[in-house]
């Protein structure tokens, strides 16, 4: 018997030990060891396999399913700010905060948003919340972070906004 | 003393004036100059400060190692690391590729060539494009430690979790104020199993490889702000540029290795604290710390050592709604709670006397925020509940064109390091009407209990961990283990304005069981509780009571019995002063074994008053137990 309770007590510590292992609990994404190749934006687009789809990482799974991520390969890690990239940068970072992103919208300010006027390259902050919120229907109307990209460069570019890194629709 | 400073000084110069040297030249220079011995090696090596002696690194992956015996031996890896700078040696970094020394190392180059003058000797080494951009990107302006706040719903999170905030260079005031396009470098567990006893033996001997990330700061604000709704504080360091760049080249050369993660010691917190040390070896961060690492103390451990140049908030979703459904009117909270349960209800019109567009907006500011707490709502996640309506509200939303006002949203936790310290032990006196007198001596390295002031600590939460009670009674010549809980959580969040909160506990331990003949101290068992219940607001927060039922179970060693029964109780906290906690609860059970059961009443009482920092006395009372009476007051120290 008293070999029954001192397992039962080394049980019972061991569990309750595990409550000290932050993180370790939630299931995340395996980095492939790239090191810390990838950065900033850059990171969460890594090169998952041969076929080059690349999907967020270093975040819990149930917030970004792969899905909203997979995107045609063409960009590495740590990358320059060219077009291209622009607008991978603009998905990712739409996809990511959307939900946050649609209510600072509606609201017609809010850090989310304040964060996507840079990604845009539109210094009047002001200005693109009140875009955003005259026309959320028009932006949010796709349920994809691209649809919502490629809203925001037309509504953006038919507007007087001056945003750097849009892509005027043509 | 000072010939032998001269003496190195010399040599130094004498070392930064030769030109190319021979491999042994380097090496015996090394020796003299006791580079091995220099703190900012150690600290590139991932040598914590212990209590005892020891050069022994966290780092676990062996490719890390260049010489044999590296772990052990910083002076062995630092000759096996000037060797495989001569030999331009190749690491592997994956399954199928490998970097040149030169590249995976540069954090080990540059102390060596501040010392040795490697550059004259290797004028022609490799170059390293992909660290090059790297370090071009990770050109960060400061530092921010953030603290993640308790999470009770969670075991792994309870304790709270730490990670860094790198602030990018050249942020306007507004964009750096949210934080949106910082990085976040976060060290975490990649466990590769999830059953439970295992993970705890695996986190416990090491078993689990830990890794630095770096990745976006919004996909940590979304995890925790919105996902798991924990507030967040953000403490500035007062790390300059220098040092921030020697950070930058540490995590690289980590980002290719892994190391051990233990849930005790080695965990999140503390690895942060050996990555600051690296940025500035002469600050004493991990040496601080007792064998265990709570995050809570290391942002103590920073603030002591005079690192924290300021605090800010970040709010949770909780504390977003709940700023928001303060300000509501009673009639905006009325269309709020139709509005939620009939999702279908049409908003006011516009021109509604009662409710104008400014009133709408504030309803529906109020209500986004409350689905996305109830929703748990983060990144893109789909609605499962709510998504109709949550989209019928954002369309009515945008539709007022009204724009909502940046306030400060004071968050309802508070900063963790103003808390008591997260150990204490209590020395006391105390009587029992059957055994006589007793000396009284309680230990307990973690954490919190609803008695203590709660400042720092969350709201009707209470984390005992290997709460040991140990007792003397002189009458009987007799020391023993009164009670030792290994944990206890009770988890007791206040309800809001259409939040519900439920409470819930979970004890297990060892206890004396209420049938132990007076005078049985070898009856002792094991003992495990649980219970849901409610919580109720009585005056704010300063008197609460809360409700519980469940199931307890146990087993008593000597009279090899086993019971089982429900028990229900019914606490009473009553908090008149901040500094004042009385905790008062009455527990009635009925437990069943093998052809005999015990129905019985326990009350039991604690007052626990805060005098200065870290002090408290505490009175406490207990009777039961086939009505024993017990009393005791004691000194209680948070260490």
């Amino acid at each position: 018997m008293k070999q029954v309770i001192r397992v039962g007590i080394l049980s019972v510590s061991l569990l309750s030990l595990s409550a000290f292992g932050e993180e370790a609990a939630k299931p995340k994404y395996q980095h492939p060891a790239y090191g810390m190749a990838g950065c900033g934006l850059g990171s969460v687009i890594l090169k998952e396999n041969t076929q080059g789809m690349q999907i967020l990482a270093g975040t819990t799974n149930p917030i970004y399913g792969t899905n909203t991520f997979a995107m045609t390969t063409g960009s590495s890690n740590c990358v320059e700010h060219t077009p291209s990239y622009a607008k991978l940068e603009q998905e990712v970072y739409i996809g990511a905060n959307l939900n946050d992103l649609k209510a600072d919208a509606a609201r017609g300010q809010g850090a989310r948003l304040t964060g996507l006027a840079e990604v845009f390259g539109c210094a009047d902050v002001d200005a693109f919340g009140k875009v955003s919120q005259s026309k959320f229907e028009t932006i949010f109307a796709g349920t994809e972070s691209n649809h919502v990209v490629e809203n925001y460069h037309q509504v953006l570019s038919a507007s007087s906004l001056r945003c750097s890194r849009v892509v005027s629709a043509g | 003393m000072w010939c032998l400073l001269g003496n190195r000084l010399a040599q130094t110069l004498f070392a930064q004036s030769r030109a190319p040297s021979s491999l042994e030249e380097l090496l015996q220079r090394a020796e003299s100059l006791h580079l091995a011995d220099s703190p900012r090696w150690r600290k590139i090596l991932f040598i914590p400060d212990r209590a005892y002696a020891s050069d022994k690194t966290l780092i676990q992956d062996p490719r890390f190692f260049l010489g044999p015996r590296g772990k052990h031996f910083p002076a062995t890896e630092l000759r096996a690391t000037l060797q495989s700078f001569f030999e331009n040696r190749m690491i592997p970094t994956g399954e199928k590729t490998s970097q040149s020394v030169f590249c995976v190392f540069p954090a080990r180059y540059r102390f060596l060539n501040e010392h040795l003058n490697l550059d004259a000797r290797f004028p022609d080494k490799p170059q390293c494009p992909s660290f090059e951009k790297y370090l071009k990107f990770t050109d960060y302006e400061r530092v921010s430690v953030v603290f993640s706040h308790y999470f009770m719903n969670s075991p792994s999170s309870m304790f709270g979790h730490t990670l860094l905030r790198m602030h990018h260079r050249g942020s306007t005031p507004i964009l750096e104020k949210t934080g949106q396009l910082d990085d976040a470098v976060n060290f975490s567990a990649y466990p590769d199993n999830s059953n439970p006893v295992l993970y705890a033996l695996k986190g416990l001997a090491g078993g689990f490889p830990g890794r630095f990330a770096i990745m976006p700061y919004f996909t940590k604000l979304q995890e925790y702000s919105n996902y798991e709704s924990r507030d967040l504080w953000e403490y500035e360091l007062t790390l300059t540029h220098e040092e921030i760049k020697w950070m930058s080249l540490v995590l690289w050369e980590q980002g290719f290795f892994y190391s051990d993660y233990y849930f005790l010691d080695e965990n999140c917190s503390y690895v942060l604290l050996l990555l600051l040390e690296a940025a500035k070896p002469e600050v004493r961060l991990t040496g601080m710390l007792p064998l265990y690492t709570i995050p809570a103390d290391t942002v103590r451990a920073l603030q002591e050592a005079k690192m924290i140049r300021g605090v800010k908030s970040r709010p949770s979703n909780l504390s977003r709604y709940v700023s928001y459904a303060n300000q509501l009117t009673p009639t905006q909270r009325d269309i709020l709670k139709i509005k939620m349960s009939q999702p279908g209800a049409p908003m006011p019109p516009a021109s509604d006397q009662n409710c104008d567009k400014i009133c709408q907006s504030q309803v529906l500011d109020a209500g986004l925020e409350l689905i996305d707490y109830r929703e748990h709502l983060a990144g893109s996640m789909k609605p499962k509940e709510y998504g109709p309506l949550r989209e019928q509200m954002l369309l009515a939303r945008a539709k007022t064109g009204i724009k909502s006002e940046q306030k400060e949203v004071t968050p309802l936790s508070t900063q963790p390091e103003l808390g008591h310290h997260s150990g204490f032990f209590l020395l006391g006196g105390g009587r029992h009407t059957e055994f006589g007198n007793y000396g009284l001596f309680e230990w307990r390295p973690a954490f919190h209990d609803v008695a203590s002031e709660s400042l720092g600590y969350g709201d009707g939460m209470e984390i005992r961990f290997m709460d040991t009670e140990l007792r003397y009674y002189p009458k009987l010549h007799r020391a023993e283990l009164n009670r030792f809980t290994a944990l206890r959580i009770l988890s007791a969040p206040p309800s809001y304005f259409l939040i519900n909160s439920y409470a819930w506990e979970l004890d297990m331990g060892l206890d004396h069981p209420l049938w132990c003949q007076s005078g049985d101290h070898s009856c002792i068992g094991l003992y495990l509780q649980g219970g849901v219940g409610k919580r109720v607001d009585l005056l704010g927060s300063r008197a609460i009571a809360i409700a519980m039922v469940g199931p307890r179970m146990g087993v008593v060693d000597d009279k090899k019995r086993a019971y089982i029964g429900p028990e229900m109780s019914l606490s009473l906290l009553l908090r008149p002063f901040d500094r004042i906690g009385w905790m008062t609860t009455a527990r009635r059970f009925a437990l069943y074994g093998r052809r005999w059961r015990v129905i019985d009443t326990e009350i039991e009482s604690l007052l626990r008053i805060n005098g200065v920092p870290q002090w408290d006395v505490q009175t406490g009372m207990k009777y039961g137990n086939q009505k024993t009476l017990e009393y005791h007051f004691g000194l209680l120290h948070y260490f």
